[in-house]
Parts: structure tokens; sequence; C-alpha cells
């Protein structure tokens, strides 16, 4: 396996998504609009006495949510172009290459990494535009420009590592498009089942005892930390958690993405 | 093995893991510079067979060497070296001609003013130039076998592995592929391995086939070998009226009586070459005052071959 080969596959694979707008856009679009009507619709939530985060707007509360949302939209179609090439037969083709097998999923993984950092990069941008709007002040986050790439770098692995393998796998086990959006659904709820939108104490009681078996949970809590605090020994805790919940999780999904690959190669 | 030999097949099976045996078993060697023909009806295992050359499925018993390498032990060393168009010509539906063809190269680890020399080759060798910056879906299907079989060859491949490359080809494009993969063979010496359902592909092309019936190789020898296999030519006479008794007790004395065939008005006899004997059978007819309407000479084909052994007509398209 050569690093050349998995190279030319990368950059074609992103040089494929100037024919994939709808991809880009969606994935994008979406949290978006959330983050504006959110942060217009529920921007009193602020005020609630007993609100931990009750010193922040609510807009830049939910912006973590709203970047792990962008995560796990854009990662859900991180298999919509490994799709079109399974779907045409053109993966097959390419196997009697040097492409392979191993190569031609290492650069799919690689490339939709790439793009989903940049569609968090994009929202991270917006979050700060609208910040310099309503406050009027152009301003990065406490953490700082390192602190965005941590929080880019980590939304993106969880995405990509957790969601994006379980729907690759899906890919290959339905070869539909139809099946993999039809898990969309689950990951949207598994953020809103969490304190991405709403804190801890304001979450309903049966809520707030089940939010620790939420895996985005973690990651919330990192980037917020990160977001709204910047790198303060708490947040070095949540990112510790954060990145150990990413190992296991990805290690699990990928175990389970190589063995629908293995399998569906008769 | 001998160094002439490109394949190497020995005691090959295949079982799917949804139980279906497709290959039972098969054994062969294809030789440099041959083209190899595989030729049997729906479901036989040819394409099972060749994706297993091809490296794209696992093998379940038996081996495959392809240019000396193992197949399942050394498949990277074998992709490098081989060209494979598979059955569906399945591409990259969201790029173009000369998009694809320029990955396909860099694929193979041409860079610099390679790529570009390489590109203008592929596009000039199977005339696709003037489909350059089209959108691949936009082909047709048989520009896209064209370009598929382009892709194949952008590296030189020592072997060429084609699942029916002239399926959904008009007779004008078939054609001009036969001659393509001639002067392939006899320019670059390239050996090519492919399936078929034409008779006459089989035929003018292949220097070898192996027939191929539910997983197993019925019959593998050179086309003319094959058809000697059936026997004789025939020399079938259309006469005006049909012939007397006495008539055909003369025919059974002049000819071999076993050769001879008659069915109302029209007389056959079996001969070793139908066109050189053709003559003096017919001044031995004219001469027992039989009236000649018309003459055939009728060499059996793969047509026949393929019945003897699979039980099957080919179906023929054109
Ligand atoms: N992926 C698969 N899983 C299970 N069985 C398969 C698979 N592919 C092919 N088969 C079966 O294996 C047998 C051989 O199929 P194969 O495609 O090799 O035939 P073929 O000679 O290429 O036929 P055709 O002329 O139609 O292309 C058939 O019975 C087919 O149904
Ligand atoms: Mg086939």
């Amino acid at each position: 396996m050569r690093l050349n080969t998995i190279l030319t596959l990368y950059v074609r694979n992103l040089k494929q998504y100037r024919r994939l707008p709808a991809v880009l856009a969606f994935s994008f679009i979406v949290p978006v609009i959330q983050y504006l009507i959110f942060s217009n619709l529920f921007n009193s939530l602020s005020d609630v006495p007993g609100n931990p985060y009750g010193g922040y707007p609510y807009y830049m509360y939910i912006t973590p949510a709203i970047i792990i949302l962008t995560a796990i939209f854009g990662s859900v179609n991180s298999s919509a172009a490994l799709l079109v090439d399974l779907n045409t037969g053109y993966f097959d083709k390419l196997r009697a290459t040097p492409a392979s097998l191993a190569p031609q999923i290492i650069a799919r993984f690689m490339s939709e990494f790439t793009r989903l950092s940049l569609q968090l990069f994009l929202i991270i941008t917006v979050s700060i535009l609208y910040h310099k709007k309503v406050s009027g002040v152009l301003e990065l986050p406490e953490a700082g420009f390192l602190g965005l790439i941590t929080i880019v770098i980590l939304a993106a692995s969880f995405g990509i590592g957790v969601v994006g393998n379980l729907v690759v796998a899906l890919a290959f086990k339905t070869k539909s498009e139809q099946a993999v959006q039809a898990v969309f659904p689950l990951f949207f709820v598994a953020v809103f089942m969490s304190t991405a939108y709403v804190p801890d104490v304001l979450l309903p009681g049966w809520l707030q005892s089940a939010v620790i078996y939420n895996p985005s949970e973690y990651l919330i809590r990192a980037v917020r930390g990160i977001f709204l605090e910047g790198f303060t020994d708490s947040t070095l805790d949540s990112i510790t958690i954060a990145v150990s919940c990413i190992i296991v999780l990805t290690a699990i999904t990928s175990t389970i993405n190589y063995r629908t690959i293995i399998k569906s190669i008769d | 093995m001998s160094d002439e030999n490109i394949v190497v097949v020995q005691h090959l099976e295949k079982k799917y893991k949804s139980g279906t045996h497709a290959v039972k078993g098969i054994s062969f060697n294809v030789k440099k510079g041959e083209i190899f023909g595989m030729l049997g009806p729906n479901g036989a295992g040819k394409t099972t067979t060749l994706q297993m050359m091809g490296t794209l499925l696992g093998i379940t018993e038996g081996k495959i060497k392809i240019l000396d390498y193992d197949v399942s032990a050394e498949s990277n060393l074998v992709r490098e070296n081989i060209g494979f168009a598979l059955q569906e010509a399945g591409l990259d539906s969201l790029s173009t001609v000369k998009e694809l063809i320029t990955f396909h190269v860099k694929l193979f680890g041409f860079s610099g003013a390679d790529v570009e020399k390489r590109v203008e080759q592929s596009l000039s060798l199977l005339d696709l130039h003037e489909y350059s910056n089209q959108m691949i879906p936009e082909l047709s299907g048989g520009t896209q076998r064209r370009l598929d079989l382009a892709v194949s060859l952008v590296h030189d491949p020592k072997l060429l592995i084609l699942d029916e490359p002239t399926t959904g080809l008009d007779p004008a494009h078939r054609s001009d592929l036969w001659s393509l993969l001639k002067k392939l063979k006899s320019e670059k010496g390239i050996t090519i391995v492919m399936s078929t359902h034409y008779m006459e592909e089989a035929d003018v092309l292949c220097d070898r086939l192996a027939i191929i019936d539910s997983g197993e190789i019925v019959a593998i020898d050179t086309p003319q070998k094959l058809k000697k296999t059936i026997g004789k030519d025939r020399i079938e006479f259309k006469l005006f009226k049909s012939l007397s008794d006495e008539q055909i007790r003369s025919m059974k004395e002049r000819f071999d009586e076993a050769d001879v065939s008659i069915k109302e008005s029209f007389f056959t006899v079996k001969v070793d070459d139908g066109e050189e004997a053709l003559l003096d059978t017919l001044k031995s007819i004219i001469e027992m005052d039989v009236k000649v309407k018309g003459t055939k000479v009728l060499r059996p084909t793969l047509d026949d071959v393929y019945l003897k052994y699979t039980g099957k007509r080919l179906e023929e398209v054109q």
C-alpha cells in the first residue's frame, strides 16, 4: 500500500465534491438555519433563574451544539460520494488497480475528514460573525485559534470516526442512499438528548440522569468548555474524557465497518 | 511454471457464501501473447473466474498465478501488472473523460510530463479525443466501454482481462475493437484473457478457447481444432428433383455410405476439405446424370461445437 496511491485517491475525492454541491450544502445549511432560529427563539433561556450559563447569551451557549450538529449531519453524508462509486461499480473497477480496497477506504475517510473540517470552520466563522453582529466586537473565543482547531479536530474525529464508520458500513451493506439517510434522525435525537441546547439543571429529571449514557454529551462538554471557558483544568478533563470516548467508540465502529466491508466482498 | 505462461490456473474453485458452486476445479494456462477466450452460457462461471484472476474475488480452492505472482498472496503486484475491464463498465460518474484517464495514469505512479503524454496516447488509442471534456454519464454505452478499456490500458499492462468487451457495441465498433486487440497483441505483446458470447468473436479473435459450462471447462483448444472435433465438412447439393433409387444406389457406391445423406431434393456428402473436394464431387454427380440446382459447402462452426459440449445454442445477437 503506497502513500502515493492514497494521496492520488484523496485528491480525486476532493475534486469530486465540486460535482456534489448538494452534499456540501445540505450538511451545512440545516445547522446554520437552526443556529439562527434557535438563538432568536430561545434567547430568554439565558435569563431563567438557576441557569449556570446565564452569564452567556444563548446563541453562545448553543454554538458548540451547532458545531456538533454540523459534524453529525456532515458525517451522515460521508457515504454519499462513496455510494456513487459503489453503485456505478467503479469501486470494484478500482479494486483491480493499485487503489485496491484499503487505500480506497483510507482515502475516503481522509477526504471526508477534510470536507467536514472545512464545514466546521465555516460554521464557526458564521458564529463569530453573528457574535460581531450582536455585540459589535469581532473576536475569537477564549481559547483562541488553537481552541478552534481543537474543537474542529474533536468534532470531526467524532463525526467521521463514530458516525462515519457506521454510515459507511451501512452503505456497504445496503448500497442504498435512502437506508443511510434513514438513520439520520437517530443521531439527530442523540444531540437533543444532551445538554447541547439546555443546561443540565434545566433538563427534565429523567434526562438529567440519562445524559451520561449519551456519548455525544461528552463531546459537547469538551467543546463547550473550550468555546466558553478556554483551556481550563476542567476543560482539559472534559477533553480527555471526550478523546477516550472517541477512541473507544471508533474502535468499535471501525471493527463493525471492517467486518461489513470484508463480508460484502464474497 | 514455464516462463512462457502468463496465466496458470490450477484446480480453481469458487463457492459463494450463498452456496453457489460457480467454478468447479478448472485448470488452464495462457501463454504470452495469446488471446484466450472463454465461451459459455449465462451463469457458466466466466465472470467469477475472471474476477478471481483480477483479485476481486477470494479463491475458495486451488490457485492462480499471473506473471508468476500468486494472485492471493501477491495481489498488489498482480494489480500493478494487469488491466481489467469488468462486465458492467462502471466508471466515475462525477468526472469527465480526460479527468478519469488522468486519474488512472496517476494511480499507476506516473507523474510530471509522463501524465500528459499517456493521457494523449490513451485518448488517441481509443479514438476518444472528441469526448475529452464530456461528463461520463453523458456518453453512450459503447463509448463508455471504450473509455473503460482506455483506462485499463494506461499503464501498459502485461495482461488484459476483459469480461465481454464487445457486448453493447455496434458492429462497426466491435470490429474496431477486434482490430485494436489484435494490434495490442502484435505490437505490444499483450496477453489477453476474455469472455464472450459471440461466436464470430471467439472464432476470429481468439487463439485458444475454453468452453465453460456449469463451472467446468468442457473443451479447450484452438477454434480450428475444436471445430474439427465436430467432424468433417459437408457439401450440400440442391437438386432439381429427388433422386431415383438407382441414383441413390450409385451415389452410395461412389461415396462412402456413411458420408452420404439424402433428404428430398437435397443430397449431402461429408468430405475432409469441402472447398477442395467440391469440384471433383460435383463432377461425379453430374456424371451420374443428376441435375444440380445449387451447391453449398458447410463447415462445422463454433456454434456446432458449443452445442455439442453444452447442449445449448449460442445466442447470436447480430
Ligand atoms: N456475488 C455472487 N453471489 C452469489 N452467487 C453468485 C454471485 N455472482 C455470481 N453468482 C452465481 O455464480 C454463477 C456463475 O456466475 P457468473 O457471473 O460467473 O457467470 P457468467 O458465466 O459470467 O455469466 P454471464 O454470461 O451471464 O455473464 C451463477 O450461478 C451466478 O448466479
Ligand atoms: Mg459474466
